[in-house]
C-alpha cells in the first residue's frame, strides 16, 4: 500500500476519479442501509462505509468486506434521496483495491470475476462449464455445486462445448485499454 | 416485423429453455427475430466492477453490431440489458471515453433502442398479435410476477412503470387471463451476481422470496431474467436443505406463460428443462390440453 500517496490524496476524490461520484452529499440517512438485500452479510451498512469515506478512513474502506459482498442490485442507488449511486461507489472501491495493491478482502469473490473476465477475453462469449470448472480450481470450493452441475447437465443447462466471438483481435484491443486488466 | 436479437451467453447454456420459448413465440406471432451476428459477452456482473473503459466497450459492440442490422435490439436478459444501457449513457455523456472506446472497436459505435422482453410485449404492436393470436386463457393461474433488480433499477435506465411497484408483467398475465398477485417482493434481489460466490447470502435471498410468493397465494412465479429464474429454480433443493421448507413453486419465464396460451406444446417451450417440475401446474390447470399445430 502506497502510504505516501494515501496522505496526499483525499480518499473521496480517489473515489471520485473512479466512479464520479461524490460522496460528500450523503447525509446519512440510512436509506441505503435500511433496503440492503445484503446488509445482514456486511461488515460496514452502506451509509457507514460512505461514512468511513468522508471521513478519509483509507484502512477501513480498503480493507471493508462489503463491497465485495454487494450484490450490484442498485436499491441502494434507486432510492438515495441525493441520487448517491452508492453501487457505483461500491465498484470504485474493488477498482481502488486493486490499484492499490492492498490484499483482497474476499478473494473468491475476486477469483470469480477474474475468472468470468478471462474467459471473455480469450473467447468472446461466456461458457458456463468452463467457468465454473476453472473458478473452482481458482479457489472456488472444488466439491461445492457438485451434484446441482450434474442435475443441471441431466437438463441441458451446461453445454459441453463453448461459442466464440470477435476473434479478430478486437477483444486483445479492448483488454490492454482497459486499466484493470484482468491478471 | 423484425427485431434484433442479442440473446447473450445464459440464453445458450443455463437459460436455454428462456431462448426456446422466445423464438417459438415471436415465430408463433410472426415475427421475426433477427441475431446480432458474432456478439460478445456484455461483461455482466464483472467488467463494471473492474473497468470503466471495459464496462462500455463490450457493450459497445455489441451496440454498433446491432446499428448495422438496423433494428430495435431485443434483449431477454435483465442484466445484459442494464449493462447495454449504462453503456449508451455513460458514452454518451462522457466524448473522451466515448472516443477511446470506438478507436478500439471493429464497428463504429452507435446507439439502438434496447427493449427488454416487457417493453418488447408492452408495444402496441406486439399486444395487438399477442391478443389476436391468444388461443387459450390462462384461467386459475395464480402467478407472483417477479421484476428483480436490473428491469426495475436504476430508475434513469430502467423503462419500467415503477421502480418499487411495477405492473407491465402483471398486466401481461392478466392480458392472457391469468391472476397475477399483489406481493411485496417484486423488485428485491435474488442475489443472482453472488449465486457462485456467496451461495449461503443467495440461499437466503431465495427462501424468503419464495416464501414471501407462497405467503402471498402465489402457485408460481414469473421472471423475465434468466440469472432469476435459474437462481429460484436451481437453490429450491438447498434452501430445503436449509430452511426444512420445501417451497417446490415452479418458476416460468414470461415468455413460457405466453406461449402456452399460444397453445404451443410443452416440448417446444422446453418446459422439461426446469428444476422443479414445471408441467404438472399446467396440466393441473387444463393449460396442456391443447394440440400444436
Amino acid at each position: 500500500m502506497s502510504a505516501v500517496k494515501q496522505e496526499q490524496k483525499c480518499l473521496a476524490h480517489a473515489i471520485q476519479e473512479y466512479c464520479g461520484c461524490n460522496v460528500f452529499v450523503c447525509y446519512q440517512c440510512g436509506r441505503c442501509s435500511a433496503g440492503c438485500p445484503v446488509a445482514f452479510a456486511f461488515d460496514w451498512q452502506p451509509r457507514q462505509l460512505i461514512r468511513l469515506i468522508q471521513l478519509d478512513r483509507w484502512a477501513d474502506v480498503l480493507a471493508a468486506h462489503t463491497p465485495w459482498l454487494c450484490a450490484s442490485c442498485l436499491t441502494c442507488a434507486a432510492r438515495c434521496p441525493q441520487g448517491l449511486d452508492v453501487a457505483k461507489v461500491m465498484d470504485a472501491i474493488r477498482m481502488l483495491v486493486r490499484q492499490e495493491g492492498c490484499p483482497i478482502p474476499e478473494p473468491v469473490v475476486e477469483a470469480f470475476h477474474t475468472t468470468f473476465l478471462d474467459m471473455i477475453r480469450q473467447r468472446g462469449r461466456q461458457h458456463e462449464l468452463s467457468l465454473m470448472a476453472r473458478f473452482k480450481l481458482r479457489g472456488g470450493g472444488l466439491g461445492k455445486d457438485v451434484p446441482l452441475g450434474v442435475r443441471m447437465l441431466g437438463k441441458g443447462k451446461l453445454r459441453l462445448s463453448g461459442q466464440r466471438a470477435g476473434q479478430g483481435g478486437v477483444l486483445a484491443r479492448i483488454f490492454a485499454q482497459a486499466g484493470g486488466k484482468p491478471k | 416485423m423484425r427485431f434484433g436479437y442479442y440473446p447473450g451467453c445464459s440464453l445458450h447454456g443455463t437459460a436455454w429453455e428462456y431462448d426456446r420459448s422466445l423464438q417459438a413465440v415471436a415465430a408463433a406471432l410472426g415475427l421475426e427475430l433477427w441475431e446480432v451476428e458474432d456478439w460478445n459477452c456484455c461483461g455482466a456482473s464483472s467488467a463494471h466492477a473492474h473497468d470503466r473503459f471495459l464496462a462500455a466497450a463490450l457493450p459497445a459492440r455489441v451496440l454498433g453490431l446491432a446499428a448495422q442490422q438496423g433494428e430495435d435490439l431485443l434483449v431477454p436478459c435483465a442484466a445484459c440489458v442494464n449493462r447495454l444501457r449504462a453503456a449508451q449513457h455513460d458514452l454518451a455523456a462522457d466524448s473522451d471515453l466515448c472516443r477511446r472506446v470506438t478507436e478500439s472497436l471493429d464497428v463504429p459505435f452507435r446507439s439502438v433502442r434496447v427493449l427488454s422482453v416487457l417493453d418488447f410485449f408492452a408495444l402496441p404492436s406486439v399486444a395487438e398479435r399477442l391478443t389476436a393470436h391468444c388461443r387459450q386463457q390462462l384461467t386459475g393461474l395464480r402467478v407472483a410476477c417477479y421484476y428483480g433488480c436490473l428491469l426495475a433499477r436504476p430508475p434513469v435506465l430502467a423503462t419500467l412503470d415503477d421502480p418499487e411497484n411495477p405492473h407491465v408483467m402483471d398486466d401481461i398475465i392478466s392480458h392472457l387471463g391469468g391472476t397475477p398477485i399483489p406481493w411485496p417482493h417484486k423488485v428485491e434481489c435474488c442475489g443472482g451476481s453472488l449465486s457462485l460466490t456467496s451461495t449461503p447470502v443467495v440461499v437466503r435471498l431465495v427462501h424468503e422470496i419464495l416464501q414471501a410468493a407462497a405467503a402471498s397465494g402465489a402457485q408460481a412465479i414469473v421472471t423475465a431474467c434468466p440469472l432469476c429464474q435459474g437462481n429460484l429454480d436451481l437453490r429450491q433443493e438447498e434452501v430445503a436443505r436449509r430452511y426444512r421448507v420445501r417451497h417446490n413453486i415452479p418458476i416460468y419465464y414470461l415468455t413460457e406463460l405466453v406461449a402456452i396460451s399460444l397453445g404451443l406444446a410443452p416440448q417446444q417451450i422446453g418446459l422439461g428443462g426446469h428444476m422443479v417440475d414445471a408441467v404438472s401446474l399446467l396440466r393441473t390447470k387444463r393449460l396442456l390440453q391443447l394440440k400444436s399445430n
